[in-house]
């Protein structure tokens, strides 16, 4: 009872907070209405058990994804006065793929009732993952580390450069 | 072998890659907390390297699987990290010579150089595809900020487009591994060998061959090299044609190698055909040196693609190229590196005269022109006949014509910087500087170009023995 009423909940206020976004004209406050999206999500995704699913969309979407947007956001102002551009034919073109997609998904949704996942599937949770990352794939685990630290050295490298041309 | 045996050779051949590790954050720490070693990091990135190469031993006729193998010791994997290395220090010496990257960057030119190297030895004793993605992705992220490390123009228009391009390869790379893990459960080179290939697991490997064919700068692919090329670092343009090719000519051979026929082998045959025809035509026109070896560098993985035709004893082959080959870019690189005055690089014109203002450096520099064109008894020659003798055994050819005509459209372009070095008058106002330790890098490269065509039992023996273990 609580689980579908919180799937309600989560998945309403998901819906209604993309809907909010799509008209909202301020790229801030847009941002932060994705944001609501994003995190009613993890909500669903909590709903439905897949709690290492409802971790990992608060820390790379909500956290990550979203951080890196409102960086954006804010080292490029001129963004905050872009009007979008109201032509009529792109305007319908649009809202044609918009109801091609709904349509798409509908099916989708409708066709998956009929086959659920195993059991199996949704019982692979954080544990099975970090033995899996830690044990059979440490190596490359190991290996992605310095990837990561050779990217964040690259990075700064170059970003560094600008401050000395200056 | 006993166990011990193989115990002591595996933890040697690994204490390699493991002090390129420590040597790479020595570099990049210990000049920040120790102000007398400012400054110094090249000489503890060559000190590092030394030691490294010391700790290579033959390797036992055996594959050790290791890490649920996600790494594969072999004697193809100890020729391979050999090379590595050796290209390292040739690029180390170059840059103690003649610095790359601006006095405060220095620690991290070399963390990056040496990240890229572990990236490669991790790439080329990758034992499934998953693990050689992360290798290769190791291998190019440093490359991509090694480009633009002088944060000059040139440098980080090089970096921008190398990395845009280089990172779409890497998109359609992981796109064509999620195809494969979707239909093999195992991604393991060994497992995908006997597998049957469905039309959508033929997609899938193509777009993982697509994504590799970036870092081996197959034509179409090859869009980012002479930019990337003209406008990095001499050094590091040296490095990117030795190291970083040969890394994406392993991997492209054991997708190769999973195939008997089919679509996918006729898109190899087409990649090695427009490859060299294509980069042969457009060097023709090139004014800059460095652009030149750049088209030079793509025609070359053209000739090494047509290789591939010649079966298991064509890889052997192509183990005998990627050294030899490297050889005469790093020692071309090196000539550009003595003569260039600004950022992109000497012109051909630069080279005027070369033979009366130093002739030793002319006569060097012919060396590899030579042995690129593949004119014997230098080594380019060798490498160039078996590879393509391979392919010819096998049935392949009208490739094979192709290459070779190809290869003789060459010789026009290679022939004219020696017509240039030994034909045209020096301008008057020559006063050349001393070359140092780029003029060891150039001495050793050109005797290794000669004595890998004379004598070159010794190194295709060793190629041969290591393509056994693919």
């Amino acid at each position: 009872m609580i689980v579908t009423a919180s799937v309600y909940l989560f998945g309403g206020l998901a819906a209604l907070a993309t809907l909010l976004m799509l008209f909202q004209r301020n790229p801030v406050k847009a941002a932060m209405l994705m944001l609501t999206a994003l995190l009613a999500t993890a909500g669903l995704y909590l709903a439905l058990s897949a709690q290492l699913l409802a971790v990992l969309q608060i820390i790379l979407y909500a956290g990550a994804i979203m951080t890196l947007f409102i960086v954006a956001l804010t080292v490029t102002p001129q963004a905050l006065h872009d009007k979008p551009s109201a032509g009529h034919l792109k305007k319908v073109l649009g809202l044609a793929a918009a109801a091609l997609i709904l349509v798409e998904l509908v099916k989708v949704s409708a066709a998956l009732r009929g086959s659920p996942f195993s059991t199996a599937f949704s019982d692979a949770g954080t544990l099975d993952l970090a033995r899996q990352l830690f044990g059979r794939f440490a190596y490359q685990f190991e290996l992605l580390s310095l990837v990561i630290l050779a990217s964040i050295v690259a990075a700064v490298t170059l970003a560094a450069a600008r401050k000395v041309e200056r | 072998m006993s166990p011990e045996t193989i115990t002591s050779y595996a933890a040697s051949a690994l204490s390699g890659p493991l002090l390129l590790v420590l040597a790479a954050f020595a570099c990049l720490l210990l000049p920040l907390f120790v102000k007398a070693l400012r400054g110094t990091q090249g000489l503890i990135a060559l000190g590092a390297l030394v030691v490294a190469l010391l700790f290579l031993r033959r390797a036992p006729s055996l594959e050790l699987n290791l890490f649920h193998g996600a790494l594969l010791l072999t004697p193809l994997s100890a020729y391979l990290w050999a090379f590595a290395m050796g290209a390292l220090a040739l690029v180390v010496l170059l840059s103690l010579s003649r610095p790359a990257a601006p006095e405060d960057s220095q620690g991290e030119y070399y963390f990056l150089l040496f990240m890229a190297t572990i990236g490669f030895m991790a790439l080329v004793a990758a034992g499934d595809l998953f693990t050689a993605f992360i290798a290769l992705e190791l291998l190019s992220l440093p490359v991509y900020a090694l480009a633009g490390i002088r944060r000059s123009k040139p440098g980080l228009e090089a970096s921008y487009k190398y990395f845009m391009l280089g990172a779409f390869g890497s998109g359609l790379t992981v796109m064509g591994i999620a195809i494969l893990n979707a239909l093999y459960p195992e991604l393991s080179f060994a497992a995908l060998k006997g597998a049957s290939a469905p039309a959508l697991a033929q997609a899938g490997f193509l777009l993982v061959i697509s994504g590799f064919a970036f870092k081996t700068a197959l034509v179409p692919f090859h869009m980012w090299v002479p930019d990337a090329y003209e406008g990095a670092p001499t050094q590091v343009s040296a490095f990117m044609a030795a190291a970083v090719k040969a890394g994406g000519v392993v991997v492209l051979w054991r997708l190769f190698s999973l195939f008997e026929g089919g679509p996918v082998l006729e898109v190899f045959w087409w990649l090695a055909a427009i490859t060299a025809v294509t980069a042969n035509l457009m060097a023709l026109g090139q004014t800059s040196l460095k652009r030149l070896l750049a088209y030079s560098s793509v025609a070359h993985a053209g000739y090494i693609a047509v290789a591939f035709f010649g079966g298991a004893r064509g890889f052997g082959a192509v183990l005998y190229y990627l050294p030899v080959y490297a050889m005469a870019t790093i020692g071309a690189f090196a000539v550009a590196l003595a003569l260039e005055k600004d950022e992109k690089g000497p012109k051909l014109d630069d080279l005027a005269g070369l033979s009366k203002t130093r002739p030793w450096l002319a006569a060097a520099m012919a060396a590899f022109m030579f042995s690129l064109a593949g004119v014997p008894p230098l080594a380019g020659f060798f490498a160039k006949f078996y590879a393509f003798a391979g392919a010819v055994n096998s049935g392949y050819t009208g490739l094979v014509v192709i290459a070779i005509i190809m290869s003789a459209v060459s010789m026009y372009y290679y022939l004219k910087v020696t017509v240039v070095m030994y034909m045209k008058p020096a301008p008057a106002d020559q006063h050349p500087e001393p070359l140092g330790l780029t003029g060891l890098v150039i001495f050793l490269m050109a005797l290794g170009v000669i004595l890998a065509g004379v004598l070159s039992r010794p190194l295709l023996t060793l190629a041969i023995e290591a393509s056994r273990w693919f």
